[in-house]
């Protein structure tokens, strides 16, 4: 019973044997390409123009001329006055302020 | 021929991908939008909707004056998207999305719509977490997992992100994050808060600028996550209400230029993302309905068995007859260990006229000396050079002098009753085969407690349901008999297949005859006590019972009595035996996937059920056999080695039918414990 005289069926399984594996290789090859990322790109600068439109920030670096650090480097958050909370929600352009918690520690800029 | 082994590794390859894709989408499908509970009062928002952060500090923009930004978060839907996205287009406005990454790859052309449309794309990671509370790794992955399905879906890449729940302060982690991944994150001057559904009203007037204000600001509301009409609805008043602003994406409001085309890496990746998550939604529907209908078939059986079990219990027992002279055959090759204790079982029996004959098949260890060492008159040996286990049986079956035949392992024990009592059905005459009850001997340790409980229910509840069946599948060669006229009508034992005794029980039904169980009648055999050996007894088994099964398979389309061993015993044959055991692998991927992924009470519930079950079943089983139920302990851990060696054994002996091998009678080392049963018994 069973027995494969020929020899095609067992030829016949190998075949759809591999057929399944090449997808399940394929298929895990996906995965695990879909789940890839590519490396940080560098932070888009703000415009420096733009009418009512730029927060009052003195210490703006010019913007492509600056590389952005991985955010690894403040592993805490700013301190409280980072960010100004109860600023009203009013849309008065040009009204909001932020401080800068990275004065105190400065990191010297990369530049390209 | 080779033993087939490349089918292990293909099992474990499509075991990790299907757990690896069941995973994908327990991840995709915790995603929602925003709603549940309120979040905190928006005192906490920080300030500026366009937040550039980078370790000198953050800078911020709003939009320029004169116009107002529409954003949208938590979409694509189908439902409601569409409809923004007419409205948009019907008043020339434009408006800006951000999305969850697993919609994007569930609605690709809607997302490829948002953009031929001139509207803008955010990123609003790719599950909807609440992505403070995560570690950054999990940050970064659901921003990276979106950019890709926005790639994979629109060919273009995006450089604004909003976070999740983005008006409480968790969020500005995130932000932290995303600015290291070189995202400009996009708050919001205006949170309608529409996702609360307070109200079409209440919507436009958090949305509408204040009288007077240069800038409409950055409005958030939202097209996925639920109920969605009232802001489609918000969005046609403000369309039509609000006057004197361009209605205007993010970029364009603060001034930026628009996101560029994506790279092809980050194309390939997104349209690999979308068809890994389109294919893992599929799999984890399919295998949802794998449970459902094999739990489905394992409660219908469980409660058929039990059933019938019941009505086989309550019936009359047989008589104590006599019913014609007996002769008991014992086949033996290389049974030394356990034939003394087999013969002097046998011959203590107290059924009045009994012959027993020992066919030595040709044994090199010395059991025919031992039988002859015996000195029992009653006792005739027949000897044989090695020809096979049916071909010994043929053998004694010719010698036999009497009409009814017992047959017997040359490992087996028999109770002192055991034949008188095996041979009661014959006085039926339509009953041309009988089942004694098989016991393990050997029931120390968890093996032999396994084998023991496995042995008490498929006896008591199987066997029971196949008598009242009228569809015996086997009578086991521990402990059967046959009347000489049913085993002539088969045509002798057949050596065709590797269980002798499936194969014969088969064609003794189909040949017309009935096969009954009488449970009373007792032996005990040895059962393997090592994995290595149940594995290669198991696959002898199995392999033997698909090729009797497809030797007779046209018994499935007989009349009478072997029309239901075709439709009924064939049919539970291939159902439970093989095709159940077959899909068992992904069952135990999907209890993995439970583990990591379903809630913990949900998984202990469904366990705890099954157990329980079993366990109840295996108690019946056991007291109908009058057997002690401390053993029922080991039932739950039956789940760990035991079901998974039961079903690989289905999957090399399918695989083995397949590729049509020559297989090799794989022969059992006996130790003599049953023997050692007959000295304390």
């Amino acid at each position: 019973m069973f027995v494969d005289h020929t020899g095609r069926r067992r030829r016949l399984f190998t075949v759809l044997g591999a057929g399944l594996g090449v997808l399940l290789i394929a298929g895990g090859a996906l995965l695990i390409a879909g789940l890839l990322g590519s490396s940080p790109v560098p932070l888009p600068g703000l415009p420096a123009s733009g009418q009512g439109g730029r927060a009052e920030v003195p210490a703006l670096r010019p913007e492509t001329g600056v590389s952005s650090r991985p955010p690894v480097v403040r592993t805490t958050p700013p301190p409280k006055g980072a960010t100004p909370a109860a600023a009203p929600t009013t849309d008065q352009p040009g009204n909001r302020r932020t401080s800068h918690p990275g004065n105190g520690n400065p990191k010297p800029s990369r530049s390209k | 021929m080779r033993t087939p082994r490349a089918h292990w590794l293909l099992l474990l390859l499509g075991g990790l991908v299907l757990l690896a894709e069941l995973c994908l989408n327990g991840y995709v499908e915790q995603s929602g939008g925003e709603g549940g509970q309120p979040v905190p009062p928006a005192a906490a928002t920080p300030t500026g909707p366009v937040l550039r952060v980078d370790p000198d500090g953050v800078t911020t923009a709003a939009v320029t004056a004169g116009a107002i930004a529409l954003t949208y978060d938590d979409g694509p839907d189908p439902r409601w998207t569409p409809r923004i996205l007419d409205l948009l287009r019907e008043h020339h406005a434009h408006a800006t999305f951000f999305v969850v990454g697993s919609q994007v790859n569930r609605y690709p052309e809607l997302t490829r719509r948002i953009v031929a449309e001139g509207h803008e794309l955010g990123v609003h990671t790719f599950t909807h977490p609440d992505l403070g509370a995560e570690p950054a790794w999990r940050q970064r992955l659901e921003l990276t997992l979106t950019q890709n399905a926005i790639a994979g879906a629109t060919g273009r890449t995006v450089r604004i992100m909003r976070p999740p729940y983005s008006s409480t302060t968790a969020a500005m982690a995130t932000v932290r994050t995303a600015a290291g991944e070189g995202y400009l994150a996009v708050l919001t001057d205006r949170d309608t808060e529409d996702w609360r559904r307070a109200g079409v009203d209440a919507i436009v007037d958090a949305a509408r600028p204040e009288p007077g204000a240069a800038s409409g600001g950055i409005v958030m509301l939202h097209d996925g996550g639920g109920d969605r009409s009232q802001t489609v609805e918000a969005t046609r008043r403000l369309l039509t209400e609000v006057r004197g602003y361009r209605f205007v994406t993010v970029s364009e409001g603060v001034g930026l230029p628009a996101a560029g085309a994506a790279g092809t890496g980050a194309v390939v990746r997104g349209v690999a993302l979308r068809w890994t998550q389109t294919a893992a939604r599929w799999l984890a529907a399919a295998m949802w309905w794998l449970i459902v209908l094999s739990t489905g078939l394992a409660l219908v059986r469980l409660a058929v068995q039990v059933l019938a079990a019941r009505r086989h219990a309550r019936r009359a027992p047989y008589g104590r007859r006599y019913l014609g002279r007996v002769s008991v055959i014992v086949p033996a090759f290389n049974e030394a260990a356990n034939i003394a204790a087999t013969v002097r079982s046998l011959v203590a029996n107290d059924y009045p006229d009994t012959e027993i004959i020992v066919v030595d098949d040709g044994s090199t260890d010395g059991t025919a000396g031992i039988v002859r060492g015996l000195g029992l008159p009653s006792v005739h040996l027949l000897q044989q050079t090695n020809a096979g286990k049916p071909a010994a049986l043929n053998t004694g079956v010719a010698a036999a002098r009497g009409d009814l035949l017992v047959l017997v392992d040359g490992d087996t024990v028999f109770a002192p009753d055991a034949i008188g009592r095996l041979v009661q059905p014959f006085a039926d005459p339509g009953v041309g085969a009988v089942s004694g009850n098989t016991k393990v001997a050997n029931r120390s340790g968890l093996l032999g407690r396994w084998q023991h409980l496995e042995y008490v229910i498929g006896f008591n509840l199987d066997r029971r349901m196949f008598d009242l069946g009228e569809c015996m599948p086997t009578i086991p060669g521990a402990i059967g008999a046959f009347r000489r006229e049913a085993l002539a009508d088969a045509g002798g034992v057949p050596a065709d297949t590797l269980a002798e005794d499936t194969d014969l029980t088969m064609a003794v039904l189909r040949a017309g005859w009935r096969a009954v169980y009488a449970a009373d009648a007792v032996a005990w055999t040895e059962a393997p006590s090592s994995l290595r050996q149940l594995w290669r007894q198991r696959y002898r088994w199995c392999y033997g019972t698909m090729q009797a099964a497809w030797k007779h398979r046209r018994a499935l389309r007989e009349r009478g009595p072997g029309g239901r061993l075709g439709r009924r015993g064939l049919v539970y044959l291939a159902l439970f035996q093989m095709l159940l055991p077959l899909t068992a692998p992904l069952v135990d991927v999907y209890a993995v996937y439970g583990l990591i992924f379903l809630p913990l009470w949900q998984v202990a519930a469904v366990w705890c059920g099954f157990t329980a079950l079993q366990v109840l079943a295996a108690a019946y089983a056991l007291r109908l056999d009058r057997e002690p139920v401390r053993s029922l302990w080991t039932v739950p851990l039956q789940q760990v080695v035991y079901r998974q060696l039961l079903y690989l054994v289905v999957v090399q002996s399918s695989v083995a039918a397949l590729l049509g091998g020559r297989q090799r009678w794989q022969a059992m080392a006996r130790t003599g414990q049953a023997a050692a049963v007959a000295t304390t018994r």
